[in-house]
């Protein structure tokens, strides 16, 4: 079963059955790329697979190759089909005029508009990447709280994923995600106040933090506890705890950024349970 | 092009998140500022930060990454034949370059180390040490600084 690109998504045996589903990053990187033999990958061609998953893997346009890692052809285009009104057709090595979530190259030689609707019951993982991207008309990653949390239920799965992300991101492409929670992710600025303070003990530390972040804070990540109103953070990681000390920072709720971030420290070496 | 910072690095394993701690002892910082400075500006690629003999650490490749989106997190890396390549938001290394900044102008940090999280296959934390900090205030001081009385 194909997507309206062509790429298909969803093998099934001669009884219909599911043999493997397949997802991709939005210029034909697959999320997946050891689930069957397949070699007919990203709108639909063919994949020169060196070995499956590798990163010199190219999708054969006809015409030209195409890396799928840099969403790049690997040679110029030879129809000279650039147009001055249009500054995505000015790089002749482009794909797609850098938006492969409208547009396919059917040869290596044009552009095409893809009108077809999708037609299959696609994974989570690839839908909510493939909309995400299609609304940002660019090469957007897009991981919402349920797809991340999805990720993160095998470990190989998260290792492709970041690896991947980081690839992108080395490439060139824009990355976004959202916090599992909802909530903006902490960032500190060139403008946030460090500063520490001694307690007598853990439990003295902690309880001034718990202060700040409530009685019923949200989780935001590991070791990592928010107020309700999104202004104070308490951070708790065991290498922070191994140093005798947790974090206590303030947000602004809206964008993340770190205000101040204040070090608790105590000298005690016994530990307490939280 | 590249630069290259000989730097304490050192790894390990807590409660299974690697934790890498690399030292920007008081008499590297200047050199450190510089080396964030061309990065930043894009005067460099990359700035390499290696293990100084004996610390045993991974290599750490830093790249900016301007669209880098911090929704993302402030940095995200992969293992590359043992060396970690780290893209930073624009957001993240100024922060950095500030916190040493603000440090080489005062002769003492604000703190003794900077906490970044790391997005990679397997968690990561990179932590940025140094060896001449500000004492910290009293408990009592914090909660009036805080308003907490």
């Amino acid at each position: 079963m194909l997507d309206h690109l062509g790429t298909p998504l969803l093998i099934t045996n001669p009884q219909g059955g599911s043999e493997a589903l397949h997802s991709y990053f939005p210029f034909g990187e697959e999320l997946f790329p050891d689930r069957d033999t397949e070699r007919m990958k990203f709108t639909g061609h063919e994949r020169d697979l060196n070995r499956a998953g590798q990163v010199d893997d190219l999708d054969y346009m006809h015409a030209r190759y195409c890396s799928p890692l840099i969403g790049r052809f690997l040679s110029i285009d030879k129809a000279r089909s650039w147009r001055l009104p249009l500054p995505q057709t000015w790089n002749r090595y482009a794909y797609a005029r850098g938006n492969p979530l409208k547009y396919v190259d059917p040869d290596g030689l044009q552009t095409v508009n893809s009108t077809a609707k999708a037609t299959t019951p696609i994974e989570a993982v690839s839908q909510l990447w493939r909309v995400a991207t299609g609304a940002a008309e660019g090469r957007v990653l897009l991981v919402d709280a349920q797809t991340q949390q999805q990720l993160q239920a095998t470990s190989k799965r998260l290792e492709r994923f970041w690896t991947m992300a980081a690839a992108a991101v080395l490439a060139g492409a824009v990355v976004q995600a959202l916090d599992p929670s909802g909530q903006p992710v902490d960032r500190p600025t060139k403008d946030t106040k460090n500063w520490s303070a001694d307690f007598q003990s853990e439990r003295e530390a902690r309880a001034f933090a718990r202060q700040k972040v409530g009685s019923d804070p949200i989780e935001v990540g590991p070791g990592k506890l928010r107020s309700q109103d999104g202004k104070w953070q308490y951070r708790a990681k065991p290498e922070d705890l191994e140093q005798n000390h947790i974090h206590l920072e303030e947000l602004d709720p809206e964008t993340g950024e770190v205000k101040q971030n204040l070090h608790l420290r105590w000298s005690e070496e016994e530990r307490i349970l939280q | 092009m590249s630069t290259t910072l000989s730097l304490p690095i050192r790894e390990r394993e807590v409660d299974s998140e690697r934790v890498i701690r690399v030292m920007i002892a008081a008499e590297m910082i200047p050199d450190f500022c510089l080396n964030l400075v061309l990065l930043e500006r894009d005067l460099v690629r990359s700035v390499l930060l290696s293990p100084s003999e004996g610390t045993g650490g991974p290599r750490i490749e830093l790249h900016k990454a301007d669209d880098l989106e911090e929704g993302l997190g402030r940095a995200i890396a992969q293992r590359s034949n043992g060396k970690l390549v780290v893209a930073l938001s624009v957001r993240e290394l100024g922060a950095w370059l500030a916190f040493f900044l603000r440090a080489y102008r005062d002769g003492e940090a604000e703190v003794d180390h900077l906490d970044i999280d790391i997005r990679e296959a397997s968690r990561v934390s990179l932590v940025l040490e140094t060896d001449r900090a500000r004492d910290p205030v009293s408990a009592e001081e914090a909660r009036r600084i805080l308003g907490m009385d």
